[in-house]
């Protein structure tokens, strides 16, 4: 159990991270999301006892963080951003020399590490410097080297990072192993990531919690303004169909998106799913051909781009982060 | 304990991994050397003492001893292994005290590789060889060595940078060193100039090197290893 009570931290007049409380209970995964420069790091960095909070509390397994930093590291196997190693040293060195601090010896030490070599595919490269590793390669290593002596609790600072999409795949399969029996922390601006490996997302803005739940909870949260449609027909007039559709029960708004000859593009908001049905009836009872009928699920994303940008949505939101970040 | 001596073995193990044990050892043994062989004036003087390598060990040092330390805590913050390494289940003492301790473990192995000068010594010298002198004088050495890693260590742990780290290492190190001399110490009232003395690293040197072993100087060194080694467990703190 991860307990984090009205955590703050400034650096000079910037307030980081700004006063949050959250728990993490026992096997839960969670995913810290949010922009840059949003206090996702900050938090981790304290949860590890690098960085002492301004104020607030930490209890890591019943340990206060703050009192017992030694007894909280014990249990904590810490990752942090583009996974740090020590480029002279081989795999196997470093391997060991983590372990070592970590109080593993003799047998235990040497049949430790080589578990982490089997669970983290490292096999192939035991004999090489971590000089020499690929990136892919490298956040293995830095994976294995945290939980090297089996620690309860992982955080992991945004561990796919500057992988390639293979890579991703591999590491994100790695974390969902390796985190089947521990609890884990990871954070991450990328939404996919939450919603494949996470069973809660922690969404962080400006060192504020504006967002906390299951994943697809958030997704269905958001929702709430209705189900949109995509819809594509052929041979329909655009004041019509207009007119047709928002008739249609259960829609609540029709929106002309586009006109490519005679493909008509239009969004519409319904009440729930079933306005498909609805919609597909009208455009037969009107004759025009339905090209495409598609419900679009609100994403993550889009939750994301919604709590972390006030009211800007949809592309313009995307645009204006990027802005931000430029 | 375990856990200092696990830290030091993992950076003197590193040492030789970089050719910077190698180019430390071979310019500081050519640097040793030439003192012994040319400022002694060996081969027309013979002398019975190591007087010449120990009195230029204090400014041999300021160039090598930096170089041993500047990477220590700077490559750390540089590449990101200071919060890994600040976030296991060691205390900041400890991880200073085996930085510390693999250093000094270089710097006495440099030491230890000048004794062919010694026995060069006993075999040539015109007159009987006292070995008092040369005894206390590799002790003075290696208490010198310790205070000059303990100061080129802190400067290595407040910067990112290993040519800072370097530079203001020999800089603390020089000043030291020089506030004692002459040239320096001379030119302040005499009480001053005493005190200036007193906080030098080099007069203490002088004293070992002579041949006593006095405790004065035992624990002005040992109080200048305290003294950095505490301003560097707070530099890494401080984070």
């Amino acid at each position: 159990m991860i307990r984090v009570s009205r955590l703050r931290k400034t650096f000079g007049s910037t307030v980081a991270v700004n006063d949050i409380s959250f728990e993490v209970k026992e096997g839960e995964v969670v995913g810290l999301l949010g922009p840059n420069g949003a206090g996702k790091s900050t938090t981790m960095r304290m949860l590890t006892t690098f960085l002492d909070p301004d104020s607030g509390g930490i209890e890591i397994a019943g340990y206060d963080a703050l009192d017992q930093p030694i007894e909280a590291r014990r249990r904590i196997g810490y990752l942090p951003e583009s996974a740090p190693l020590y480029e002279e040293l081989g795999v196997l060195e470093s391997l060991n020399y983590t372990a070592k601090i970590r109080g593993l010896d003799g047998a235990a030490r040497k049949r430790r590490v080589d578990e982490m070599v089997e669970a983290c595919g490292l096999g192939a490269v035991t004999h090489k410097d971590i000089g020499q590793l690929s990136k892919g390669y490298r956040q293995r290593v830095g994976l294995a080297q945290s939980i090297v002596h089996d620690p309860a609790f992982l955080i992991l600072d945004e561990p796919t990072t500057g992988l390639d999409p293979n890579q991703i795949k591999e590491i994100r399969a790695l974390i969902t192993k390796l985190g089947a029996k521990k609890t884990i922390i990871l954070s991450t601006h990328i939404m996919q990531e939450v919603q494949a490996v996470c069973s809660r997302a922690l969404i962080i803005n400006k060192g504020n919690i504006v967002a906390d739940g299951r994943p697809d909870q958030l997704v269905t949260q958001s929702a709430k303004t209705g189900c949109r449609f995509s819809l594509t027909v052929r041979g329909a007039v655009r004041e019509r169909a207009t007119a047709a559709f928002s008739k249609t029960d259960g829609v609540r708004s029709v929106v002309v998106e586009g006109e490519v000859g005679d493909l008509l593009h239009l969004t519409a908001v319904g009440a729930n799913d079933g306005v498909a049905d609805e919609l597909f009836r009208t455009a037969v009872r009107e004759q025009w051909v339905l090209r495409e009928l598609r419900l679009e699920r609100a994403s993550l994303e889009d939750v994301f781009s919604q709590l972390t940008l006030g009211n800007a949505t949809g592309a313009g939101a995307k645009a204006a982060n990027k802005e931000d970040q430029a | 304990m375990n856990a200092v001596l696990c830290v030091a073995g993992k950076e003197f193990k590193t040492y030789f991994k970089t050719p910077v044990a190698y180019v430390f050892l071979v310019v500081f043994l050519a640097l040793t050397g030439w003192a012994f062989f040319f400022l002694g004036n060996f081969f027309e003087q013979r002398a019975a003492t190591l007087r010449d390598m120990f009195g230029f060990l204090p400014w041999s040092f300021l160039f090598v001893v930096p170089a041993v330390c500047m990477k220590m805590w700077a490559e750390e913050r540089k590449i990101g292994t200071f919060e890994t390494l600040l976030t296991m289940p060691l205390s900041e003492v400890q991880i200073v005290l085996g930085k510390f301790l693999a250093a000094f473990g270089l710097v006495a192995v440099a030491l230890a590789l000048t004794f062919p000068l010694p026995v060069i010594v006993g075999m040539t010298a015109a007159s009987s060889v006292d070995f008092g002198p040369i005894v206390g004088g590799y002790i003075g050495a290696l208490f010198l060595g310790a205070a000059y890693v303990a100061i080129c260590l802190f400067a290595s742990a407040i910067t990112e940078s290993q040519i800072v780290a370097f530079i203001l290492g020999a800089f603390l190190a020089f000043g030291l060193a020089l506030i004692g001399s002459q040239s320096v110490a001379g030119i302040f009232p005499s009480a001053i100039g005493e005190l200036l003395q007193l906080l030098s690293l080099q007069t203490h040197f002088m004293n070992i090197e002579r041949g006593v072993v006095d405790s004065r100087d035992v624990l002005y060194y040992l109080s200048v290893l305290t003294f950095f080694l505490m301003l560097n467990v707070a530099a890494v703190k401080r984070r």
